[in-house]
């Protein structure tokens, strides 16, 4: 009875010699371009065996800088993390597939794994499978996933003037009214700004008077509801773009608030312009705190728009653009 | 012993009778009371971001004998998706019931209809907009 109890315990700690973990830890909604970071452990009962090597395959080959770091880290006190070269890069015929034969005698190890977002995985599942050896020939082997990567293009930093002025939501850029005639650009959204005294200031706009950064849908009656935008100049062609000024919506990404809030794939899907109303016309337009929800006129794109220019008079803005293609 | 028993007598009855006794509500569930008090203390438009358009310099003047609101907004504002917002005299209602969002871009005066507490006195406000001017 006792030699069962002993030989069961035995064979469970057996089972259990070699084990591995992984964690993710990635911010955001996974779009082209952004990397996504796991950290996988694995360890053998010391005095058993040692790790020798750890591999991670992806069901979606990654872009250039994907791969295991081939450090460990540790935290210091000021809450740093601070590496120290434990494993060597192991090149692998299959594109997925990343190895890493480690370079320590060690029965413990994490090591991270760092997958960046392909243009082949846009709007795709992605799966990971980490594996670590020991010096046994044992594999271990854990999956991760799948995770969904981002449907969304993202634009920062681009810049707009009364001059550089007509929004491309296709191309997510600016342009002077010479580059759209010349280059026959679509324009979905002019931006216009004008100071106009009034008694009173918007509140939270920062400027004097009224107006101030306004957008508009490129058509003759968006200019002409208010009187100061009607020698707004509009490009060859006219459309009817839906322009929804709204609060409450930030995206770590543009406004880099570092809050982590996104503005996801869901919410462009779920955004009901017709439920929610819409304009053609924004005026008043409080920067770095509101912003514009977009749809084009032939509903081929919603786009996000935020401006990173603080409040404030001057009609120079920075502003960044999400698109999601219908 | 019979005062006492008159007195626990008169206690169960006026249990009994509160117990019987139900606040008269309406149709939507609310208060019907016996005030007759009925009119408007303020009224302020919100725009999509939430926040009201009222001009900061201009004061929305609500006239209780002539039942007007004249409400002052700022320059340029964009009325497609205003909304209308009401504050009321204790459990008055509103007709038409405010259920959203609405455009008011023809900035034509509108009319509701504040109804008192009690249900019996009705009063039509009519309101209208007036957009701040630019300084000359």
């Amino acid at each position: 009875m006792l030699l069962a109890l002993f030989l069961g315990a035995c064979q469970k700690s057996s089972e259990q010699e070699f084990r591995c973990d992984c964690l993710d830890r990635s911010w955001g909604i996974h779009m082209v371009g952004e990397e996504m970071s796991f950290a996988f452990a694995s360890a053998v009962t010391s005095r058993v065996g040692k790790v020798v090597s750890v591999k991670a395959v992806a069901s979606i080959a990654g872009d250039e800088g994907t791969g295991i770091d081939i450090n460990a880290y540790r935290t210091n006190e000021s809450g740093e993390d601070v590496p120290r070269v434990v494993a060597k890069t192991v090149g692998q015929s299959d594109p997925c597939a990343s190895k890493a034969e480690l370079v320590v005698d060690t029965c413990a190890i994490t090591l991270r794994y760092k997958w960046v977002v392909p243009e082949a995985a846009r709007d795709k599942d992605v799966s990971f499978t980490f594996y670590a050896s020991d010096d046994k020939g044992r594999v271990v082997s854990c999956n991760m996933g799948p995770y969904h990567c981002s449907r969304q293009y993202c634009t920062t930093g681009i810049q707009a003037s009364n001059t550089r002025c007509y929004i491309s939501v296709e191309d997510m850029a600016v342009y002077t009214y010479d580059e759209v005639v010349s280059g026959n650009k679509t324009v979905d959204v002019i931006y216009a700004y004008r100071e106009v005294p009034t008694d009173s200031s918007p509140s939270g706009s920062g400027s004097v008077g009224g107006l101030n950064k306004c957008f508009m849908s490129p058509t003759a009656a968006a200019i002409g509801r208010i009187k100061e935008l009607s020698n707004v100049k509009l490009p060859p062609v006219e459309r009817n773009t839906k322009l929804r000024e709204s609060a409450h919506a930030k995206d770590n990404v543009i406004e880099q608030s570092k809050w982590h809030l996104y503005v996801t794939d869901q919410d462009f899907a779920a955004m009901d312009f017709e439920r929610a109303g819409y304009s053609n016309l924004v005026t008043n337009f409080v920067t770095a705190y509101n912003c514009i929800w977009i749809e084009t006129a032939d509903g081929k794109y919603r786009a996000w728009m935020w401006v990173n220019t603080p409040a404030g008079g001057g009609d120079a803005i920075t502003f960044g653009m999400k698109r999601y293609n219908m | 012993m019979k005062k006492i028993f008159s007195l626990i007598i008169i206690v169960l009855a006026t249990a009994s009778l509160s117990g019987c006794f139900k606040y008269a509500v309406d149709e939507d569930g609310l208060l019907i009371s016996q005030d007759d008090g009925c009119y408007v203390l303020k009224f302020e438009l919100y725009d999509v971001d939430q926040k009201p358009i009222t001009s900061s310099v201009h004061a929305t003047v609500i006239d209780t004998l002539s039942c007007t609101v004249d409400y002052y907004y700022m320059y340029g504002t964009v009325l497609d998706n205003v909304y209308p917002r009401f504050n009321l005299y204790y459990n008055c209602k509103l007709d038409p019931k405010i259920t959203g969002r609405v455009n008011w871009s023809d900035k034509a005066p509108r009319r509701w209809t504040v109804v008192s507490g009690s249900r019996r006195v009705r009063k039509t406000y009519t309101v209208y907009l007036h957009e701040e001017q630019p300084l000359e």
